[in-house]
């Protein structure tokens, strides 16, 4: 029984302990540590990051609004000139996207998600895939110019 | 200080510059801490795993961008909770205050496995941890990973930072005081039920 609290302990051993019980009663599970080493391969040097300027999802209008199947989510991306509109309807566990790129032409895209990459046809800078699962992704483009183009990750 | 700082720098560096064992290091130095703070938001096992992640995607595809490695801690951090923020909204949970959230939402996410403490001291510790006030324990939960970062546990709880040291003391005298005070033995393992005086 001696010992159950001391009180000449200082903050930082305190903190020291509690941290201890932490990692007992709550570890971090091996897979996530195994998942953020992975993402490292996901990275390329020499692509451009069109970064998310506008998310419909994260307007303020939307906060108390419960979402739904057939929701439709706008979600755009810039670098320079370079926009990338993608339109996301929910359909269950499954996304159905249509994004539509102004400010380049376009020679490829591809949807890729942590796991794996799908090419999609371009047509007029517009494309559409249906039945993505539900998660993170984000577009890669290849300009008609030959620039590698990334937008930000998702989660859809 | 200065020790922390260039290592830092040189690893962002070197992850930037393609090193894997590089990045391997940052995401063994900062899980725990990330974790902690989806934690700290009451998120599950599921949830938690999508922010971890997710946050560690954004740092990836802002590597080259990190202009002051001293605020890599603080980056990641507001990173983590934007996307749990993120996360309790996609469950169409959103509340107009994400601190009211908080503190309404139930305590089923939290894990008890008191029984995995062998340690009396430990289980102690621990059962008068969850006796705390929810804000409390939304900070130590962080604190103990980054002990002087109040800027980040600011930014974590929408508190502000002179408050942070004050709260911080607060929180470890009402610990303490559970743990000399009301301390009960607690023979069924259920940590879920607070000890009270």
């Amino acid at each position: 029984m001696n010992g159950i609290a001391d009180a000449d302990e200082s903050d930082e051993a305190l903190l020291a302990r509690l941290r201890e019980v932490f990692e007992q009663t709550d570890p971090v599970p091996a897979h996530l540590l195994d998942g953020a080493r992975a993402l490292f391969g996901l990275r390329r040097l020499d692509e451009e990051l069109a970064e998310l300027v506008r998310d419909s999802a994260e307007e303020p209008g939307r906060l108390l609004t419960v979402r739904g199947e057939g929701d439709v989510r706008l979600i755009s991306f810039e670098t320079g000139p370079v926009t990338v509109e993608l339109q996301v309807t929910e359909r269950g566990a499954v996304r159905d996207l249509v994004a539509q790129v102004t400010g380049t032409g376009l020679a490829r895209a591809e949807v890729e998600t942590p796991r794996e990459r799908q090419a999609i046809a371009v047509e007029d800078s517009v494309f559409t895939l249906d039945g993505v699962p539900a998660g993170l992704l984000r577009l890669r483009l290849l300009t008609s110019s030959g620039r590698d183009l990334v937008t930000s990750w998702v989660r859809v | 200080m200065t020790d922390t700082f260039s290592a830092t720098a040189s690893l962002l560096g070197r992850a930037a510059q393609g090193d894997q064992r590089a990045w391997n290091d940052l995401v063994v130095q900062h899980t725990s801490l990330l974790h902690a703070v989806a934690r700290s938001f009451r998120l599950d096992a599921a949830d938690v795993a999508d922010v971890v992640q997710t946050t560690w995607l954004r740092l990836l595809e802002h590597l080259d961008r990190i202009e002051d490695p001293t605020r890599l801690v603080g980056w990641l951090v507001t990173t983590a909770r934007r996307e749990s923020l993120r996360v309790l909204r996609r469950g169409g949970r959103e509340r107009p205050s994400a601190e009211d959230f908080v503190l309404d939402r139930a305590d089923d996410a939290d894990p008890v496995d008191a029984g995995m403490l062998r340690d009396e001291r430990d289980r102690a510790l621990w059962e008068a941890y969850r006796a705390l006030p929810d804000r409390c324990r939304q900070l130590l939960r962080i604190a103990v990973y980054e002990p002087r970062a109040y800027e980040e546990i600011s930014a974590v709880l929408g508190m502000p930072v002179g408050s942070i040291g004050p709260t911080r003391r607060r929180c470890l005298t009402q610990l303490r005081a559970l743990l000399t005070g009301s301390v009960v033995e607690d023979e069924d393992g259920g940590a879920g039920e607070e000890a009270r005086t």
